[in-house]
């Protein structure tokens, strides 16, 4: 924590805005048509499968995972440019979907795709309250920001564990998630480069495995996990190829130092994931019902 | 005969710069650095492996990224010399 990020209960917005408000043509120049910025997933893919087709493949995933279909009601937690939500409206047909972020330039790219039934919140997760329940949330590249580095293991696990409460409690206790986050791997968080953790992600803390399970133990039942690390050190090493190209052909801007910046980031993302210093883990999670929670 | 483009350096001329872009990051001379050694033994962590990499790349005047793991999974510095030297010979890599 710092005077610039001032801890904030389920992330800080200074931070956020920090990266994520650095420009929608900057990110527009190196990432999918969708704008995904979260890895991309090629499992059951050709082996040349592009980063489109990857990108596709994951929101699918995610949809899929908390059985989204015609009518209903989701909750996109960290909703970045909107890709989810586009997928769940014109391809599974869901009703409406709200996204939650703290990047006000997020926001305003949601509101400008103007898609159907679809609302933009420029809201921290932590104060949320619905008017209605959800069928189903989803949250891909959002759990990364919401513990702090300052906060102990403990403190971490509480606002995990509230966010799940959270969770239980918008979906009336009857519906899944689908978690995509960044955790550590064989690195602990004494390890972490200050380049990343003071420069690029600010007042971010990423979670373990053990702190997603003793969060969430007893509220959900994990019905799928896996790490696809891998997935992300392709996405990261496609991002830098095409970041340098943007950045060469005058698309990524006229920051120059900025380009450089993210181009070694992502690079440095891309080795961590190769290395399997941090993992990134897609969880499925189904809600366990009130009378097994009581019996409990 | 077949005659290399002028941009494209032996794998021995690139073992010369690893060798003293090792040397110069761990201060120490040109001479301590073998290339049978590897970049780990010298303490070149993750981030100074991506700056390595792109400082490479900015002497052999190429457009596009090295494969990080030429390096990252190199066991020795004389290996990754070879791996970059083969990948701009045969166009994987574009300059």
């Amino acid at each position: 924590m710092t005077e610039a990020f001032p801890l904030r209960p389920g992330g800080s917005a200074e931070a956020i805005r920090h990266h994520y408000d650095v420009g929608n043509d900057f990110y527009a120049s190196w990432l999918d048509p969708l704008m995904v910025y979260s890895s991309a997933m090629w499992d059951g893919l050709d082996d040349d499968a592009t980063l489109e087709e990857a990108q596709r493949r994951k929101l699918i995933h995610h949809a899929r995972s908390i059985k989204a279909a015609p009518g209903m009601n989701i909750l996109d937690v960290g909703c970045g440019w909107g890709g989810q939500m586009r997928v769940l409206i014109e391809e599974f047909g869901a009703a409406s979907c709200t996204g939650l972020t703290l990047s006000e330039e997020q926001a305003a790219h949601v509101r400008s795709l103007g898609l159907k039934g679809t609302t933009v919140a420029i809201r921290n997760w932590h104060d949320y309250v619905p008017e209605t329940p959800f069928d189903g949330i989803i949250s891909v590249g959002a759990f990364e920001h919401f513990a702090d580095p300052s906060q102990s293991v403990d403190e971490r696990r509480d606002v995990y564990r509230r966010f799940f409460q959270s969770c239980l409690d918008w979906t009336g206790g009857r519906g899944r998630l689908s978690l995509q986050t960044i955790a550590y791997g064989t690195m602990h968080s004494g390890q972490a480069n200050p380049f990343i953790t003071g420069d690029i992600f600010p007042a971010a803390e990423l979670p373990t495995i053990e702190d997603i399970v003793v969060a969430s133990r007893g509220l959900f039942r994990i019905i799928l996990l896996r790490d696809d690390g891998p997935d992300y050190a392709r996405t990261c090493t496609i991002w830098a190829q095409r970041l340098r190209k943007a950045m060469a052909s005058g698309q990524a801007g006229d920051d120059a130092d900025l380009a450089q910046r993210y181009h070694r980031y992502l690079r440095l993302s891309a080795a961590g994931f190769a290395m399997g210093r941090i993992g990134l883990l897609r969880i499925v999670f189904e809600p366990i019902s009130a009378s097994a929670r009581a019996a409990a | 005969m077949t005659v290399s483009p002028p941009h494209i350096r032996s794998a021995d001329e690139i073992e010369d710069w690893f060798r003293q872009h090792v040397a110069a990051v761990a201060g120490l001379p040109v001479s301590d650095v073998p290339g049978s050694a590897d970049f780990e033994s010298f303490g070149i962590d993750s981030i100074q492996g991506v700056d390595m990499v792109t400082a490479l790349e900015a002497w052999l005047g190429l457009s596009e990224d090295l494969p990080l793991e030429y390096v990252f999974e190199a066991s020795s510095i004389s290996e990754a010399a070879q791996r970059v030297s083969v990948a701009l010979r045969d166009g994987t890599i574009a300059s």
